[in-house]
């Protein structure tokens, strides 16, 4: 129960903070909330047990990008428009993108969807997970007059052997990101070299003093 | 969760004291320094100072300025102070003795310092000035810059031990010797990298005391549990949390010399008193630099860790995990690569032609480097590319 | 001003002049050279690393033990496991006749292949009673 308090009060945080950083006024008051999605975020991952990556968010995104941003709105003269009455607000000019938008988020969800498998029975050699149906027809099923995720019920031996190498989780980061993905790595190495070269060579004009 | 609390409060409830009491123990060492006896009329020997010295600041009367943003205001010294306490969950006070015992305890150590930036950046906003504003951004330059230099040393010791637990450094320490040996350049290099983490001289230039008005907490004047906070706790604190680190990091934590002629039950009691004298003795050495050296001015602050620092940590890094090759040599890979240097002494370049070509070196050379490290995990994991 | 009778002092040097005296700053180089500087750096640091050697070979040790070790308790796992696979197929073998006794021509534990060879069950052997959700009616 209490996993479910925490992890619904970070997953609506989460989302909270988003929707604060796009419709407050005030531009600090949008990379303030910036920072409480990234804190969200991060929790999120921590109680997900990839703790390195949750730690890394708070480093990489809080520690670094955040204060980079704050650097960008405090002391650099941008022009923001000014809401003044936020009713003036036209909603029906990107409705159809808001839509589609969330049609795609919603049906891929469904597409390439990982269940949270909770194992709920552990027996000595036995673990029974549950999880909720694969079969999107049959995700929700109405009877009784309620609705009801169906959860399947898997049966599992629970295996000895992936218990006895216990390695930490950068290690299983590294042992697979430096050998079998390692071309990607390269990929997204240059990747990373064009995202800081990139704005340079747009913005940089040699004759302006 | 009973229990967890008492965990908590048995240990901050002594750190705070710390706190309070390092504020003491810096007037009276920096006195004798300066040949005068620093406070002694309130107590003993001047014991009660910092219980007088906070009765003041709550007896004052609260200002908050009319255009400031209340929210960061009072916000701003709450998430320095909150994150910095956060940071002792993970720090042992005897083997396997700590709060929560991570297996990411040094990631989260770095997490909780940096997370702290931000509220220097809130309070720096919040005071509506240009001056708080210009000081908070200078603050956090500073503490942003050496911050990549102590990420370097710790990633350094990390690359020794193997693990990123605590308890697992200490350890390790226990079984061969304290790393302030075989790493005797990079103690100073993190000493000094705490210096300007923790604004102390000679990197104070940005609260610089008695010259201006306090940098980037102009406008806390009289605020008073924040200033008890800012004034006080906020540089003191990190001060404990930084010398802490150090203390694990090169000089053994906990670790009691000739620890095999005490009994176990005895050695409960001794760890605890070890890791505090060691601390004490690094911050015994904070505040001597404090009387003794003057101040930097900022651009020499910023030089020094980009020009100096960075570099030689870099440097060092790659001369611990090069000899860690060397004594443990990866399959088939020989001592005779050593001398490559060696051959290539006579080796004369045209100028012209290298500046032609330049960045079609530096990307073979990068290239190059990725490969032959692609090809030492495929050997270390045993995988077949 | 008259001369020769002054009686006042006046502040003049001495008679021949006073003892030349060093005036220029001369600060002398004090302390270990560079090289000697890296030379004391290096022998505590090879001292270090000496024992750092030791320590990590002490590390790799424990290590292949503790590897080994388990490595030789897994026969003994594998035969736990196995006398818990065993005794649930036959309870299962077993509610399966309780339930099938009346059908004719039903050979309880008989599995989908025709070949005699064991095959392990797909699912575990869990009763219903025990399995989650199970109500009691």
């Amino acid at each position: 129960m209490n996993e479910i308090i925490i992890e619904l009060v970070l997953i609506c945080g989460a989302v909270l903070a988003a929707i604060f950083t796009l419709i407050s006024v005030n531009p600090i008051y949008s990379v303030i909330s910036l920072i409480m999605v990234f804190l969200f975020s991060g929790s999120y991952l921590l109680i997900l047990s990839i703790g390195f990556i949750g730690l890394a968010y708070f480093i990489i995104y809080i520690g670094a990008i955040s204060i980079l941003f704050l650097f960008a709105v405090m002391m650099l003269d941008t022009k923001y428009p000014e809401f003044n009455n936020i009713l003036k607000f036209s909603f029906t000019k990107y409705l159809p993108f808001v839509i589609i938008t969330l049609i795609i988020t919603v049906f891929l969800n469904y597409i390439l969807k990982y269940n949270l498998k909770q194992i709920i029975y552990n027996f000595n050699n036995i673990n029974i997970i549950m999880t909720d149906s694969n079969n999107y027809w049959q995700l929700f099923d109405y009877f009784n007059g309620g609705l009801n995720i169906i959860k399947e019920i898997n049966y599992t031996s629970q295996l000895w052997d992936t218990l006895l190498p216990n390695t930490n989780q950068i290690k299983i980061i590294a042992y697979s990101l430096y050998t079998n993905y390692a071309f990607w790595l390269i990929i997204m190495s240059l990747n990373l070299l064009l995202a800081m070269i990139g704005p340079i060579a747009l913005c940089f004009n040699a004759y302006t003093k | 969760m009973l229990l967890s609390l008492i965990e908590i409060f048995a240990v901050i409830l002594p750190v705070l004291l710390g706190i309070a009491y390092l504020t003491l123990a810096e007037r009276k060492i920096m006195g004798s320094m300066q040949r005068r006896v620093g406070p002694n009329h309130i107590g003993l020997f001047g014991l009660l100072q910092p219980l007088s010295d906070g009765i003041k600041l709550l007896l004052k009367e609260t200002i908050f300025p009319s255009q400031s943003d209340k929210i960061f205001f009072i916000s701003a010294p709450l998430i320095i102070f909150t994150v910095n306490l956060l940071g002792w969950a993970t720090i042992p006070f005897g083997e396997g003795n700590s709060i929560s015992d991570m297996e990411l305890g040094i990631i989260y150590l770095l997490a909780m310092s940096s997370i702290s930036v931000v509220g220097i950046i809130l309070a720096g906003w919040s005071g509506n000035s240009k001056y708080s504003l210009m000081g908070s951004l200078r603050t956090t330059a500073q503490l942003i810059s050496y911050e990549l230099v102590i990420g370097l040393t710790i990633l350094t010791i990390i690359g020794v031990v193997g693990s990123y637990n605590l308890n697992e450094i200490i350890l390790f320490q226990k079984h061969s010797i304290i790393f302030l040996l075989p790493l005797l350049p990079l103690f100073p290099i993190l000493f000094i990298s705490a210096l300007a983490e923790t604004n102390r001289v000679p990197f104070d230039l940005v609260e610089s005391e008695s010259e201006l008005v306090s940098g980037a907490f102009t406008e806390y004047s009289s605020f008073s549990f924040a200033l008890i906070f800012l004034v006080d706790k906020l540089e003191y604190g990190a001060m404990i949390s930084m010398c802490t680190l150090i203390n694990i990091l090169f000089l053994g934590g906990y670790l009691v010399p000739f620890s095999y002629l005490f009994s176990d039950f005895l050695l409960i009691f001794l760890e605890p008193l070890f890791l505090g004298l060691k601390t004490c003795l690094l911050l015994f050495i904070f505040i001597w630099v404090r009387a003794t050296l003057p101040r930097v001015k900022f651009n020499q602050l910023i030089n020094l860790n980009w020009k100096c620092l960075l570099p030689i940590t870099l440097g060092l890094f790659m001369l611990v995990i090069s000899l860690l090759i060397l004594i443990f040599p990866i399959d088939n890979i020989n001592i005779q690569y050593l001398f490559l240097p060696f051959i290539f002494k006579n080796f004369k370049i045209n100028k012209k032609f290298f500046n032609k070509f330049l960045i079609l070196i530096l990307i073979l050379g990068f290239l190059s480097f990725f490969i032959y490290f692609i090809y030492i995990s495929n050997i270390l994991t045993k995988n077949i590319i | 001003m008259s001369n020769g009778t002054t009686q006042a002092s006046q502040d003049m040097p001495p008679s021949g002049g006073f003892k030349p005296f060093r005036y220029e700053r001369r600060l002398p180089k004090r302390g270990p050279s560079g090289v000697g500087m890296f030379a004391i750096c290096g022998s505590i640091m090879a001292y270090g690393w000496y024992r750092v050697y030791l320590g990590l070979d002490e590390r790799r040790e424990l290590e292949r033990e503790k590897i080994w070790s388990r490595i030789y308790l897994t026969p003994m796992l594998i035969a736990e496991a196995d006398r818990d696979e065993y005794r649930r197929r036959c309870a299962a073998v077993d509610r399966e006749r309780e339930i099938m006794k009346d059908i004719p021509g039903w050979i309880p534990g008989e599995g989908v292949y025709h070949g005699k060879r064991y095959a392990p069950d797909t699912i575990a052997n869990v009763p219903l009673h025990q399995q989650p959700g199970f109500k009691k009616e």
